[in-house]
């Protein structure tokens, strides 16, 4: 067990985080960005999912006084590479 | 007419007279003359004619504030003024009035102010007879458009219809009104006083000329189209590099935009005119290039210009909005000859207004503008708002010609007061203003700000600046709908409703109300939408609520520039 002191910055989020929630359901309803904070972005990797943005956009976006194209992107664990059709229904809506 | 005995006085004394002493005579008598008149009525009329109404309807507030000023002289010369707006004024009270002065001033196609429109609906119902009225009406206009005062015309040629008197005629004021409007003043006052002499009107300082509208040339800075890739608008944000430009948040930018070279150029192929040729035009001489280039609306000519044209030409022309090549094209010209009667009926181009996104205070040499290009369809052809084009189109370093229309009411209020901002679209462009120049000044006062638009992807305006404003707490609120963004459409009179609550408590703390942006129907929701939060969380019932809606006009805290 390593001392409270020892412990990097990653790990006083999780601990602070209410069992890896942080404050992402809030900051899902800010309608004012499409990012999260920077403590649920970490958070969110422990849920198998990374919040990113199209890169190639920044510039021209920042020119327009846009903010980033933000997404999401979710890692799937997909055991022999098999999907049901629900499943696949499902994850389609996830992503639209 | 003197008796022979008075007259062989009168003889007399002018042979003994020198010439200076037959001046002071003269004078001397006048003043005698005019003494016994007032004496006259004095004793006569006891209280005569002196209590006038003067009403004003105003859209940018120099109407109010010329009647104002008519109201201040009136009441110098012994006259009881009542002063009025005529949104305010009590329709049935003309019936009563004897003396009724109006200064109003003429919008868009030739209409009343918004608040004078209740007045100017109600005379022309011609259902009643104002038989004791004696009236005159001052009017406001700009001879860069075609309907020029025609709302004062109209209010003028009423008011006699319905069988007033008209005691001064009517005085067409252009943007330059300042002479013109006093002279109309000192006419009314001398009219109603009956004196032959000089009425004193307070001298004000020497006669300032006031330049009217000055003319400023701009040089584009940058011209960016502010929606992203896949979005249905095209909103370009342009900075404009202009010195010493005189304005305040809340003001616009007006141009008169120039035809498309290619159309003036076809127009001039068509009709075989020769383009150097100059005419008179307005008391300058200009070459017919020129009047079609810059001068003229050619682009879309309304229906009541196609009708000029069709007698020009002698033939049937359906009714229809149309260009003037298109109108050339099918119902041709006979000769070059035919084309200078054309041009004669042919109207001004009315300049475009703007408001200005940039504020004096941070953007000090510059001036921004939000303008959305703007398309319409006629006839299945797309086509595209002329201004708007043209300024979309605006290169870097290219030049233009722009004044600045002030806005008297659409105005910040002290920096210690609360604000709600409601600007979807590109109603959001006198807010950044506003925000700006609370920034850069310091205010006090709570901002909140209500912004929508179709998608929050592409359509975000100014998304970025909203952000760091939102950090350094310059915005203290910032609630946005996108209309496409899901299943049901979300406007931004649902977010006002959503924190109606919180929305409500701001206007009892004082704040003031600012809407900005389409006319119908965004700004007629956004009222309702008002008057059911003052209802639901004021506790009133719905004339309580057009009540306390109705004291905020009235107190300056409910401000709207509607387009």
């Amino acid at each position: 067990m390593s001392e409270k002191n020892n412990l990097s910055a990653i790990e006083k989020v999780k601990q602070a985080s209410d069992g890896l929630r942080g404050t992402i359901n809030e900051g899902l309803l800010d309608e004012v960005t499409g990012a999260i904070s920077e403590d649920d972005q970490a958070l969110l990797k422990f849920h198998g999912m990374y919040q990113q943005d199209d890169r190639d956009r920044r510039e021209e976006r920042a020119e327009k006084k846009l903010e980033r194209l933000y997404s999401f992107m979710i890692r799937l664990r997909l055991p022999g590479g098999f999907l049901t059709p629900e499943q696949w229904i499902a994850t389609h809506h996830i992503a639209r | 007419m003197l008796t022979a005995h008075k007259l062989k006085i009168i003889h007399d004394l002018i042979a003994s007279s020198s010439k200076e002493d037959l001046i002071w005579l003269n004078g001397y008598l006048a003043g005698i003359i005019a003494h016994q008149e007032n004496k006259d009525e004095d004793v006569g009329e006891k209280n005569s004619s002196s209590k006038i109404t003067i009403a004003y309807g105003t859209e940018t507030g120099n109407s109010k504030r010329l009647a104002l000023d008519f109201a201040a002289k009136a009441k110098k010369n012994g006259i009881n003024a009542k002063l009025v707006s005529l949104d305010q004024y009590r329709l049935k009270d003309l019936a009563k009035e004897e003396y009724f002065f109006t200064v109003i001033s003429t919008q868009g196609e030739g209409e009343p102010p918004a608040a004078a429109k209740k007045f100017y609906d109600h005379i022309h119902q011609n259902g009643f007879k104002l038989n004791q009225l004696k009236y005159g009406v001052l009017a406001l206009g700009d001879t860069a458009y075609p309907l020029f005062c025609k709302a004062g015309e109209d209010v003028d040629s009423q008011l006699q219809q319905l069988g007033g008197e008209r005691i001064v005629s009517l005085q067409r004021c252009d943007v330059d009104y300042e002479d013109e409007a006093s002279n109309w003043f000192m006419e009314v006052l001398q009219k109603i006083n009956n004196k032959e002499s000089k009425v004193e009107i307070a001298k004000s300082p020497p006669a300032k000329k006031t330049t009217g509208k000055k003319i400023y040339t701009g040089t584009i800075l940058s011209n960016i189209n502010l929606n992203d890739r896949g979005s249905n608008k095209q909103t370009h944000h342009i900075e404009i590099a202009a010195a010493d430009v005189d304005y305040q948040p809340g003001d616009s930018l007006g141009l008169v935009p120039e035809n498309p070279l290619m159309i003036v150029e076809e127009i001039i192929k068509l009709t075989n005119i020769d383009h150097t040729k100059s005419l008179t035009h307005r008391n300058e001489e200009i070459s017919i290039f020129n009047l079609l280039k810059k001068k003229l609306n050619i682009v879309y000519l309304p229906e009541r210009v196609v009708k000029k044209y069709a007698s020009i030409i002698k033939q049937e022309i359906p009714e229809t909005k149309i260009g003037l090549h298109d109108l050339l094209k099918i119902y041709p010209v006979t000769d070059p000859e035919q084309f200078e009667e054309v041009i004669n009926i042919l109207e001004l181009t009315a300049p475009r207004l703007y408001s200005i996104s940039s504020s004096p205070e941070a953007h000090n040499g510059e001036i921004h503008l939000t303008v959305a290009k703007d398309f319409f369809t006629v006839n299945e052809e797309k086509k595209y708002g002329l201004c708007s084009n043209l300024l979309s189109e605006f290169k870097t370093d290219e030049n233009f010609e722009f004044y600045i229309h002030k806005n008297t009411q659409f105005k910040l209020p002290a920096a210690d007061k609360d604000i709600i901002m409601i600007g979807p679209g590109t109603g959001i462009a006198p807010f950044r203003s506003f925000l700006a120049e609370r920034d850069a000044t310091g205010a006090t006062g709570k901002n909140w700000l209500f912004f929508g638009d179709q998608h929050f992807a592409s359509d975000f305006l100014y998304q970025t600046e909203l952000q760091n404003w939102l950090q350094t707490n310059v915005l203290t609120k910032l609630s946005v709908a996108f209309s496409r963004d899901q299943k049901e459409k979300i406007y931004v009179q649902n977010k006002m409703k959503k924190h109606g609550a919180e929305f409500f408590e701001w206007l009892q703390s004082g704040a003031y109300i600012y809407v900005c942006g389409a006319k119908e129907p965004m700004a007629v929701d956004v009222e309702e939408t008002l008057l059911s939060i003052i209802k639901e969380f004021g506790n009133k019932n719905i004339n309580e609520a057009a009540t306390y809606l109705d004291e905020l006009k009235e107190t300056g805290r409910y401000l709207k520039d509607v387009y």
